[in-house]
Formats: C-alpha cells, sequence, structure tokens
C-alpha cells in the first residue's frame, strides 16, 4: 500500500465512522460547559486555558482508544506490518489523519470556548497557538501508548496511565506560555520549547512507534 | 549474593550511627535536618534505579538479552519504592522546613511525575503475561520516561524552587559539612547494596519460575 | 532526653525513618517469600 492510498483510506475510514469519531469533541464540548458552570464567574478568567487544556488532553486520550484498537481486532495491522511501505511512515499518515479528524474540529470550537469563558480574543489565540504546538506531540506519545498496549484487556486504562504522566510536561509549558503571555511577558521560551517538542516527537515518534507495534504484536 | 545483604546491613548501621549520632547539628535547620539521611538517599536511588533500568532497557531492545530482561523486570517495584520514600520524607521535611507539606514546585512535580511512570511501567509488567513481551514492553516505556531525569536533575537550576539547590553535585565540590556527608554517603551507599541484593534475589526468583 | 525530642521536631523525624525502615522491611519480605503462582 503506498503512503497516499493508506492515508486516504485513514480519512475515508475515519469519515466512514463520523459518529464514533464525533464522540470525543462531544465529550470536549461538555466537560469544558462544565467548569464555567460550577466555578464562579470570577475564577474563570485564571480557569480557562488550564481547563481547556485538560479537556483537551482527556478528549484526546479518548480518541486513541480506537487508534489502533480496530487494526488490531481485524488483523489488519499485519498487512501493514508487512507491507513494503516502511511502517514509521504509515503510522505518520495514519497519526495526521487522526490528529485531522479528532483534533482539528476542538481549534473549531474554539471561539464557542471563548464565549463560554468570557475570553479576550488575545488570551484566545495564544491558547489556541499552545494547543497547536502541544497537541501534536501529546498525540505522539498518546500513539505510542496506544502502540504499547494494543490488544491488551484493560488497555484503555493502561494507555491513560502512560500517557499522562509524559503528558505532564507538556502541560505544564503551554500553560507557563498562556500565563506569561496574560501577564504581558513574553512568552517564546514556553512557546519555543513546545515547539521543539513536537518537532522531535513528531519526526522520531512514527519510528518508535512503529518498533512499538511490532513489539505489541508478536 | 548475600554479602550484598550485609554489606547494607553494615553501611546502614554505620551510616544510621553517624548520621544520627555523630554528626553535628546543623547551624540553620537544628536537629530536624536529620531526615536527610534518609531522604537524599532514598531520592538518589529513584534516580540510579531508573537510569540502571534506563540502560537495560537499551539493552533489552537492542540485544535482546536475558539477564537484562529479568533486571527490568525485577527493578521498577524497587524504584517505585525510593520514589515514594523520597516523596513521603520530603514532605515529612518539608512541613517543619518550610511550613508545607507539599508545593508543585519544579523538582518535587517532577519527581512525582517520576512515581506515576515507574507505576505506569509496573502497570505493564501487570498486564502482559508473557515475561520476554513484556521486558520489552517496559523496555520501550522506560526509555520514553527516561527525558524526565534531566528535568529532575536540573529542575532546581533551571527554576527557581523551593527545594535546596545542589550542594552535593557541584561544579566547585560537595559544600556540606564534612561529618553529614560521610553519614550521608554511608546511607547512600547502604541503599545501593539494598537495591542490587534485593533486585538480585527477585531476578532469581525469576529465573527460578522461568525454569520450572 | 533531648535526643529523642530532635529539638521539637519529632514528630517529623521518627516517622520520617519509621516508615523508611517499613517499605525497605516490606520490600525485602516481598523478595524472600516465594511468589502466588498465576492460575488463570
Amino acid at each position: 500500500m503506498t503512503v497516499q492510498r493508506y492515508f486516504l483510506f485513514c480519512l475515508k475510514l475515519l469519515f466512514r465512522q463520523r459518529r464514533e469519531v464525533a464522540l470525543p469533541l462531544f465529550f470536549f464540548l461538555i466537560i469544558a460547559s462544565l467548569f464555567p458552570l460550577v466555578f464562579p464567574a470570577k475564577l474563570l478568567a485564571t480557569l480557562a486555558a488550564p481547563a481547556l487544556w485538560i479537556t483537551t488532553l482527556l478528549a484526546i486520550l479518548l480518541s486513541l482508544n480506537n487508534l489502533f484498537r480496530e487494526d488490531v481486532e481485524d488483523e489488519f495491522v499485519l498487512q501493514l506490518l508487512t507491507s513494503p511501505t516502511p511502517l514509521s511512515l504509515l503510522v505518520a499518515v495514519k497519526l495526521l489523519a487522526h490528529w485531522l479528524a479528532y483534533i482539528l474540529p476542538l481549534f473549531i470550537a474554539l471561539p464557542l470556548m471563548g464565549l463560554w469563558y468570557n475570553l479576550p480574543t488575545e488570551s484566545l489565540s495564544v491558547l489556541a497557538l499552545s494547543l497547536l504546538l502541544g497537541t501534536p506531540t501529546l498525540l505522539i506519545l498518546g500513539a505510542l501508548a496506544a502502540a504499547l498496549s494494543a490488544g491488551l484487556k484493560q488497555g484503555g486504562t493502561l494507555l491513560m496511565l502512560i500517557t499522562l504522566p509524559l503528558a505532564m510536561p507538556i502541560l505544564l509549558f503551554a500553560l507557563s506560555m498562556v500565563d506569561m503571555s496574560a501577564s504581558g511577558l513574553s512568552y517564546a521560551a514556553a512557546g519555543d520549547f513546545l515547539f521543539a517538542m513536537a518537532v522531535v516527537s513528531v519526526s522520531i515518534g512514527p519510528y518508535v512507534i512503529a518498533s512499538a507495534l511490532r513489539i505489541s504484536m508478536e | 549474593m548475600p554479602w550484598c545483604g550485609w554489606a547494607f546491613a553494615l553501611f546502614g548501621i554505620a551510616g544510621l550511627y553517624w548520621g544520627l549520632a555523630l554528626a553535628p547539628t546543623d547551624a540553620v535547620q537544628g536537629e530536624a535536618y536529620r531526615i536527610m539521611f534518609v531522604h537524599v538517599p532514598a531520592a538518589w536511588m529513584s534516580l540510579m534505579v531508573y537510569s540502571v533500568m534506563t540502560c537495560c532497557a537499551i539493552v533489552v531492545i537492542i540485544w535482546r538479552t536475558k539477564v537484562a530482561e529479568y533486571w527490568l523486570l525485577a527493578s521498577p517495584a524497587h524504584g517505585a519504592s525510593f520514589t515514594f520514600l523520597a516523596l513521603v520524607t520530603g514532605s515529612l521535611w518539608g512541613k517543619p522546613m518550610w511550613g508545607t507539606w507539599w508545593a508543585w514546585d519544579a523538582r518535587l512535580t517532577s519527581e512525582l511525575i517520576l512515581l506515576f511512570i515507574y507505576l505506569a511501567i509496573l502497570a505493564m509488567k501487570g498486564a502482559i503475561p508473557d515475561q520476554r513481551k513484556a521486558a520489552r514492553v517496559m523496555a520501550m516505556l522506560t526509555i520514553v520516561g527516561s527525558v524526565n531525569l534531566p528535568i529532575i536533575k536540573f529542575s532546581v537550576d533551571w527554576w527557581t524552587t523551593l527545594h535546596q539547590p545542589a550542594s552535593i553535585f557541584r561544579s566547585g565540590g560537595p559544600s556540606i559539612a564534612p561529618m553529614m556527608l560521610t553519614a550521608l554517603l554511608l546511607m547512600a551507599l547502604s541503599y545501593t547494596f539494598y537495591y542490587f541484593w534485593l533486585t538480585l534475589q527477585n531476578v532469581r526468583k525469576l529465573i527460578d519460575r522461568r525454569a520450572a | 532526653m533531648s535526643y529523642w525530642e530532635m529539638g521539637g521536631y519529632a514528630v517529623y523525624v521518627w516517622p520520617a525513618y519509621g516508615i523508611s525502615l517499613l517499605v525497605l522491611a516490606l520490600n525485602i519480605f516481598a523478595a524472600f517469600t516465594p511468589d502466588k503462582p498465576d492460575d488463570q
């Protein structure tokens, strides 16, 4: 299977399952609405970025459950493992498709979040930037955890246990970025770090995930 | 291997005596600083065990050596214990010294993350029945998690933190009183022997189970 | 007996040593008793 064909295949599959794909988005919307609902209004300004980040993280974790599940169950993954195209490339495009299907919609929901949390446009855009820089790394880390726990019972819970400690530094940097910009300071340092991590994880991530898949499938 | 056990006991007793009886009272902290003699070795071990595990993990991934696999399977429980102790004793030290049981500063947070990583590794170990496969999965996880180690080590340098900056592994040499240093090193050696003693024992148990 | 008092911080210092000893002892115990065999 060529890379392009596989990418289109992933997209088609995701589109065909759009109801399942929409679930993490609904989850995001519902959880994101809880915070302004229960917290007093004056806390919202400080609360918005952390709450939205945590909600995004949870939504990503939820979406990852399906990442390799069907491939493993149908043994389609064996086809992928034996195909002439390098597995890491196939993994890379699958993750790209995953990001487009699951995470991009979250960005579309952001203006609504701005409304719910009373966020000025400027904070919202910094938040959006932090999400843009941080979610690729989160996706790679989560996909690695998914690959390692693929096919295991309790795989979903394991997935979360593995991803969360690794994801904490990303969260810290992203929120520090938002924090700095809110106090009027430059957020370049945290932003650069997030960007660097995104670059590193996207470039070597697929290789590592591919080997993790191989190990899991023995 | 039993000699490891004796070495642990010997250094342990020496270290405890030195730390509790011989070392002088600290100028600033009074007597309470003596928690250091269990806190610092535990913290050092939490990092050392993880480093050993990372080396094993690399060997397991590249060469698949059985010994490395056993060592990797047997270590995380001890690493997690040390991390837990480091956090708890640190907390007990923090309350009298800083007035708080916990703070979300860089070093404490990254040590907590380390504990979570150990627990995740242990969870994976429990979830995979085949030992060899479990070892390889744990190996990947260990290697990915090892990025946390430099963060812990340098956290006190990179951010202003509540936790005391490095006073032993510094470029200028240790800045701590010699008697205290000796006690500290004795305890650290004791903990190290403890780790090797018990991990060897656990490895032996694993080998016996495999052979059965 | 001012030694046990630890300058007033006894309530912190001794539990620290105590829990360290406890955890270490538990690990020793776990290492030297036979594991339960796992029957599915």
